[in-house]
């Protein structure tokens, strides 16, 4: 049942590249040391050299992955740090603090698109998964089940942070109104760029050297750091970043993190 | 045969020489989890001191200047800052934690843990950055020599993994 929704990634890599056995010519994956029409045993120098460059891929992948990852880091510290700075000069939040707010917005999600085009064009291998039609339909109708349990637990928390710890929460005051510039900056551009990077580049790097699960939690664990700039979201952060990497691994497909992202963003400014 | 002892030999240096950068792994991060633990742990215990000492530092000038302090007020929000310092370094604790754990690991998992560390050392560097921004400064060649061990000690896991299983799977030189 877990092998149908999650395929593993390193059959997928594997899939295109074979090579024909010296034996029976017929053609075998990279890697297999023994032909499965003829059952010749394959060069161990040929697995081994396979390997290597198997493990030089996921390396260099892993660099670029861990370069980006630290200067999406970088740009939401000092973005927390010029958002922190301008709050306190302002007396009260108004209609032209919420402006100048949503245009460092605009400049920060500019950059952060930037390095992760960059970081795709250069690393993704793209891990093309190969799910059925019929279950590939499946996460598209439990998707909006989980969204709304997402949102009781988006709402319940930060409630419970208001109320026990005190603090005001910024992102009240930016998802007060939505207009075009809140659709775009808060709905549209994060459900690209954020999926594109955490469910895409870092969920098939890391699939490519952990486990399903691993890879899952640690490319959520990256997308709640991300969030740094509103500090108190990210441990809800980190279990919708879990929700969403899972439904890209049973859907096979991104689409559906990506509208679930924006229905997410979405409904937090209707209620 | 002799090419076979040689590469044999090699290969069991090269794992060595991968089993030292995880064991430097597993000291950055027994060193760096105790750390976090102990100096976060304080600063839950000493919490209300920490707030008192940063309000008295506030309102001193609000007092020189005469101006009648709202206590009601006053206690609201010192309540409220000590309880946002013991949630934050709460999480600090745990996360130092994490990483005692994953130090004691880093032999039996050796890629999802050197993976793990490296992702909450970034992290958790953003998250204290964001907190208290001169820590990004304090100490900032060490952090980079950190990360960089880390991100080492990611790629010998790599391939001491790899090295791990192409010695389970073996096969002769030769076919036959």
């Amino acid at each position: 049942m877990q092998e149908d929704l999650f395929p593993p990634a390193e059959n997928i890599a594997e899939e295109a590249r074979e090579h024909p056995c010296w034996r029976c010519g017929s053609l075998v994956a990279k890697g297999i040391l023994h032909c499965p029409e003829c059952d010749a045993r394959l060069l161990q120098e040929e697995a081994d050299l396979h390997a290597d460059k198997r493990h030089a891929t996921s390396s260099a992948s892993l660099k670029l992955l861990f370069i980006s990852y630290g200067l999406l880091l970088a740009t939401g510290v000092i973005h927390a740090a010029v958002l922190g700075a301008r709050l306190e000069f302002e007396p009260g939040f108004n209609r032209n603090l919420r402006n100048q707010l949503f245009a460092q917005v605009g400049i920060v999600e500019v950059i952060d698109t930037i390095f992760v085009a960059i970081a795709l064009w250069l690393g993704h291998r793209g891990l093309a998964t190969t799910v059925p039609l019929g279950r590939s339909l499946r996460p598209w109708l439990w998707a909006i089940p989980a969204l709304l349990i997402c949102l009781v637990i988006n709402f319940g928390y930060h409630a419970l942070l208001r109320s026990w710890l005190h603090v005001p929460l910024i992102a009240d005051e930016l998802t007060s109104r939505l207009d075009l510039a809140a659709l775009l900056l808060i709905c549209v551009q994060p459900a690209l760029v954020e999926e594109a990077f955490c469910r895409l580049f870092a969920l098939d790097c890391l699939r490519g050297v952990l486990g399903v699960h691993g890879a899952v939690w640690i490319s959520a664990t990256m997308f709640g750091f991300m969030h740094v700039a509103v500090l108190p979201s990210v441990p809800y952060l980190i279990s919708l970043g879990a929700v969403l990497a899972y439904f890209r691994v049973a859907s096979g497909s991104i689409l559906l993190p990506i509208a679930l992202h924006f229905l997410h963003n979405l409904a937090v400014f209707a209620f | 045969m002799s090419a076979t002892f040689e590469e044999g030999g090699l290969g069991n240096l090269a794992q060595s020489a991968r089993t030292n950068q995880l064991k430097s792994a597993r000291g950055i991060l027994l060193g760096v989890g105790i750390l976090t633990v102990l100096v976060n742990l304080g600063l839950v215990i000493f919490a209300d001191r920490i707030v008192d000492a940063e309000i008295e530092k506030e309102l001193k000038p609000v007092r020189a200047a005469g101006n009648v302090i709202d206590q009601e007020a006053l206690k609201e929000l010192r309540e409220g800052a000590i309880r946002s310092l013991r949630f934050v370094d709460g999480i600090a604790v745990l996360l130092g934690v994490v990483f005692i754990v994953c130090g004691i690991l880093v032999y039996t998992y050796p890629v999802p843990v050197t993976i793990v560390s490296l992702v909450l050392y970034l992290g958790s560097a953003a998250v204290f950055g964001v907190i208290d921004p001169s820590t990004l400064a304090k100490g900032w060649i060490v952090k980079i020599v950190i990360v960089i061990a880390l991100f080492k000690a990611v790629q010998a896991a790599l391939a001491f993994e790899s090295e791990r299983k192409r010695a389970t799977t073996v096969a002769p030189l030769f076919p036959t």
